[in-house]
C-alpha cells in the first residue's frame, strides 16, 4: 500500500514564489499569485491601443494587393489633390470607426471557470471556453507590440490544431492574469480529482505521484548568448540559406549588372580563370552569409531563452525583438522527443521537444545532457520512464529495405535507359548505399518498454529518442505487411492525443508478432486501468 | 465492396463518355479506361478478399477493428479515450441499409465501414455508454 497524498484540504497554500531577482525580465506574478490590480471577473476590454492592431488587421484582411490596385486605379483617374485627400481621409475614418467599434464591442472576462468573450460589430457573438479545456495560453510580444508595450494572447483549446482565439493587444498584467487563471484552474481541478479515486483492497490505484506539495518556481534552463551562438552553429546551421535562396533566382541579373563584361561564349582566358576562382569563393561567401543570418535569426528568436518550472507547469520565454511566452501544464505533455544532430554531438548539446496536445509544443534547443534529463523528468511528470532501451528489431529490415530499393533502382535504370543510355546504371549504385544505411540504422535502433512508458531511439548520423507514457495512449495498432506476415513479424503503432501533424505516434516495426501483441496488451492494460487524466 | 463498385462504374462511364466525345483519339481514353478498369477490378477482388478479414471486437474496456488484406491491421481504442462517435450514412449506403461508424479519440479515429444501420447505431450507443461510464468511474 503506497502512501496516498493528503486530501486537498490539507494542501498548504502555495508558498510565495521565489524571489525573481534571477529573472531579468520577469512577467509579474506567478500563477497562484494573480496580479493585484487585474480582476478578470470584471469584463475587460483590450488596451485602447488595440484599435491600432484591429485597424492593421482590417487592412490586412482586405489585402495589401487589393488596396494597391485600388489606389492605382484611383490615381490613374488623376483626380484633383483635394478629392484624393478627402477620399483617403474618409476611407481612413471609416476604417478607424470600424476598428474603434469592434474594440468597444470586444470584452472578455473569467466567470464560473469559463472564459467569456463577447465580440462583433453588427451581430454580437458570445464565446465561452471552459478554462479546463484551455490547453495552453501563449503570450507573444511582436515588434509593434513591444513599441507600445502590449502583448498578444493566444488561447489554444483541445478542439482544434489552430489557436481558438487571439486577443490582439492587452497589457502584460492582464495577459499574465489570464495565463495564471487557466493554469490555476487546471492545477486545482486535477489536485482535487486525483485523491478522490477510491483505493481498492490490495491493489493500490495508480495515484498521481506528482508532488502535491507546492512546487517552487525555478528556472530549469536558461541560455546565455554564448550558448545561443553554439545553437546557431549546430542546430540547422544553414537555415539562413533559405533567406538567401531568393537571391539565386536573380543570379542572371547579378551577372548582367556586374561592372565588367563576362563573355561566357568567348574564349577570353582571363575571365575564364577568374570565374574558376569566383565560383568557390562565392560559394564560401554564401555559406558564411547564411551562417551569419542564422546566428542573427537565432539570437532574435531565442534571446534569453529560459524554461521555468511554475506551480502549474512549464513556461518558456524567449525572444529579443518579439518575445514569446508559452505556458503549458505538465499533464498535457504527450511525447518527449530528444535529438542530437552531428554538429550538436560535436559540442555536446541536445535539443528537446515536449509535444503537447494542441499547438504549443515546447522546443528547447541547445541543452546540455543534464538539462535535457531535467526537462525529461519534468515531462515524465513523476513517472519512471524507460531507463534501458534493450530491445532491437529484426535484421530482416535490412533485407527488406535493400530488396525494395533494388526493385525501384532496377525499374528506374530500365526506365531512363532510353534517355541516359548506360549512365542510367548509376541508379544501381543506390542499392549498396541503401544497404549500408539500413544496416547501420537497423543495428543501432533500440526500443524499450518500462513500467509506465515506452520509448524508441533511432540513430544514423545523429540520433532521435521518443518517449511517451503508456497511460496517455489513445490507440494501438498492430499491423502486418505481406513481408512481415510471411516472417511472423509485425509493426506496433502507438498513437497519442494531439494531432498527427506533430507526429503524435511511436511506430516500432519488424518485431516478432508475439512481442507486438504482448506490447499492445500491456499498453492497453495500463491505459485502461490507470485512472489519471491523460490531458 | 460497394465503394469499389461505384468507382468501377464511374471510371467505366467516364471512359465511354470520353471515347464517344473525342473520336479522333479513340484509343487513348480507351487505354486509360481499360487500365483503370483493370485496377478497379483488382481493387474489387482485394476488397472481396478483405471482407473475410474485416471484423470488430468489443471488450469490456476497448473496441478493436481489424481490416486489410495485403497489409492487415488491428487497431484498438480504449473506451476511456473516446471523445465522440458518429454514424454516417451516405446516399448509396442508405440504399443498401449500411452505415459507417466513426469513433473519435483525441488522437486517431477508428472508422468501421459497412455496418448494418441497426448494428451501427447499437454499437454507437454502446461505445458512448461505456465511454461515459468509464470516464465517470475516474
Amino acid at each position: 500500500m503506497t502512501d496516498l497524498p493528503p486530501p486537498p484540504s490539507e494542501i498548504p497554500p502555495p508558498a510565495p514564489s521565489v524571489p525573481t531577482a534571477a529573472m531579468p525580465d520577469p512577467p509579474s506574478g506567478s500563477p497562484g499569485t494573480p496580479s493585484s490590480n487585474v480582476s478578470l471577473a470584471e469584463p475587460q476590454r483590450q488596451s485602447l491601443l488595440a484599435i491600432l492592431f484591429l485597424l492593421l488587421r482590417t487592412v490586412r484582411s482586405i489585402g495589401i494587393v487589393q488596396i494597391v490596385i485600388g489606389a492605382g486605379f484611383l490615381l490613374s483617374q488623376s483626380p484633383s489633390v483635394l478629392v484624393l485627400a478627402l477620399g483617403v481621409l474618409v476611407v481612413a475614418a471609416i476604417f478607424l470607426g470600424i476598428s474603434a467599434l469592434s474594440w468597444w464591442r470586444y470584452t472578455f472576462q473569467v466567470e464560473a471557470g469559463e472564459l467569456r468573450v463577447k465580440k462583433g460589430v453588427l451581430s454580437q457573438q458570445a464565446l465561452s471556453v471552459p478554462l479546463d479545456r484551455v490547453q495552453s495560453v501563449s503570450i507573444e510580444q511582436k515588434f509593434l507590440h513591444r513599441m507600445v508595450g502590449l502583448v498578444q494572447v493566444s488561447l489554444d483549446t483541445a478542439g482544434s490544431s489552430a489557436a481558438e482565439f487571439t486577443i490582439d493587444a492587452v497589457d502584460r498584467d492582464v495577459a499574465v492574469a489570464l495565463q495564471a487563471a487557466a493554469a490555476d484552474h487546471k492545477a486545482n481541478s486535477q489536485s482535487l480529482t486525483a485523491p478522490v479515486v477510491p483505493a481498492q483492497d490490495g491493489m493500490a490505484p495508480p495515484v498521481a505521484s506528482t508532488p502535491v506539495a507546492p512546487v517552487e518556481e525555478r528556472i530549469v534552463v536558461q541560455h546565455s548568448p554564448k550558448r545561443l551562438a553554439k545553437i546557431a552553429f549546430t542546430h540547422a546551421p544553414f537555415s539562413g540559406f533559405a533567406v538567401l535562396a531568393p537571391l539565386f533566382a536573380f543570379g542572371d541579373e547579378i551577372f548582367e549588372r556586374l561592372p565588367f563584361d563576362i563573355n561566357f561564349d568567348g574564349i577570353d582566358f582571363d575571365v575564364g580563370a577568374w570565374l574558376i576562382w569566383f565560383i568557390p569563393l562565392a560559394l564560401v561567401a554564401v555559406l558564411l552569409a547564411s551562417l551569419l543570418l542564422n546566428i542573427v535569426q537565432t539570437v532574435l528568436r531565442d534571446w534569453n531563452l529560459r524554461v521555468t518550472r511554475t506551480a502549474s507547469g512549464l513556461r518558456r520565454d524567449a525572444g529579443l525583438l518579439s518575445t514569446t511566452s508559452v505556458a503549458s501544464s505538465l499533464p498535457r505533455v504527450q511525447r518527449i522527443e530528444t535529438a542530437q544532430g552531428l554538429f550538436e554531438r560535436w559540442v555536446g548539446l541536445q535539443e528537446l521537444t515536449l509535444h503537447n496536445i494542441g499547438d504549443a509544443d515546447m522546443f528547447v534547443p541547445g541543452c546540455t545532457a543534464a538539462e535535457a534529463e531535467d526537462l525529461r523528468q519534468l515531462g515524465l511528470d513523476g513517472a519512471e520512464g524507460v531507463s534501458s532501451l534493450d530491445r532491437r528489431i529484426s535484421p530482416l529490415a535490412v533485407f527488406k529495405a535493400t530488396r525494395n530499393m533494388s526493385v525501384v533502382a532496377t525499374a528506374l535504370a530500365i526506365g531512363v535507359y532510353f534517355v541516359l543510355s548506360w549512365w542510367s546504371l548509376l541508379f544501381l549504385l543506390l542499392i549498396p548505399l541503401v544497404w549500408l544505411q539500413s544496416r547501420r540504422s537497423t543495428r543501432l535502433y533500440r526500443w524499450g518498454i518500462g513500467e509506465d512508458a515506452i520509448a524508441d531511439r533511432a540513430e544514423f548520423i545523429g540520433w532521435r529518442r521518443n518517449e511517451s507514457l503508456l497511460r496517455k495512449v489513445n490507440s494501438v495498432q498492430v499491423r502486418q505487411s505481406l513481408f512481415e506476415r510471411k516472417r511472423d513479424l509485425a509493426t506496433v503503432t502507438i498513437e497519442f492525443a494531439g494531432g498527427t501533424l506533430s507526429g503524435g505516434q511511436i511506430a516500432i516495426g519488424m518485431i516478432p508478432i508475439a512481442e507486438a501483441q504482448a506490447v499492445r496488451d500491456r499498453i492497453l492494460y495500463v491505459a485502461e486501468t490507470d485512472t489519471r487524466a491523460f490531458m | 465492396m460497394i465503394g469499389s463498385a461505384i468507382w468501377a462504374a464511374i471510371v467505366l462511364v467516364a471512359g465511354i463518355v470520353v471515347a464517344v466525345l473525342v473520336p479522333e483519339f479513340k484509343w487513348i481514353p480507351l487505354l486509360v479506361a481499360g487500365v483503370l478498369l483493370a485496377l478497379t477490378a483488382l481493387a474489387v477482388v482485394l476488397k472481396r478478399l478483405e471482407v473475410k478479414n474485416i471484423a470488430y471486437q468489443v471488450r469490456e474496456h476497448d473496441l478493436s477493428y481489424r481490416q486489410g488484406v495485403l497489409i492487415k491491421t488491428v487497431q484498438t481504442v480504449p473506451f476511456v479515450r473516446v471523445q465522440h462517435a458518429e454514424m454516417v450514412e451516405g446516399p448509396i449506403q442508405r440504399k443498401f441499409g449500411l452505415a459507417t461508424l466513426n469513433v473519435n479519440s483525441a488522437g486517431p479515429d477508428l472508422s468501421i465501414d459497412g455496418l448494418g444501420t441497426d448494428d451501427a447505431s447499437r454499437l454507437r450507443a454502446l461505445v458512448i455508454e461505456r465511454a461515459g461510464e468509464l470516464t465517470e468511474e475516474q
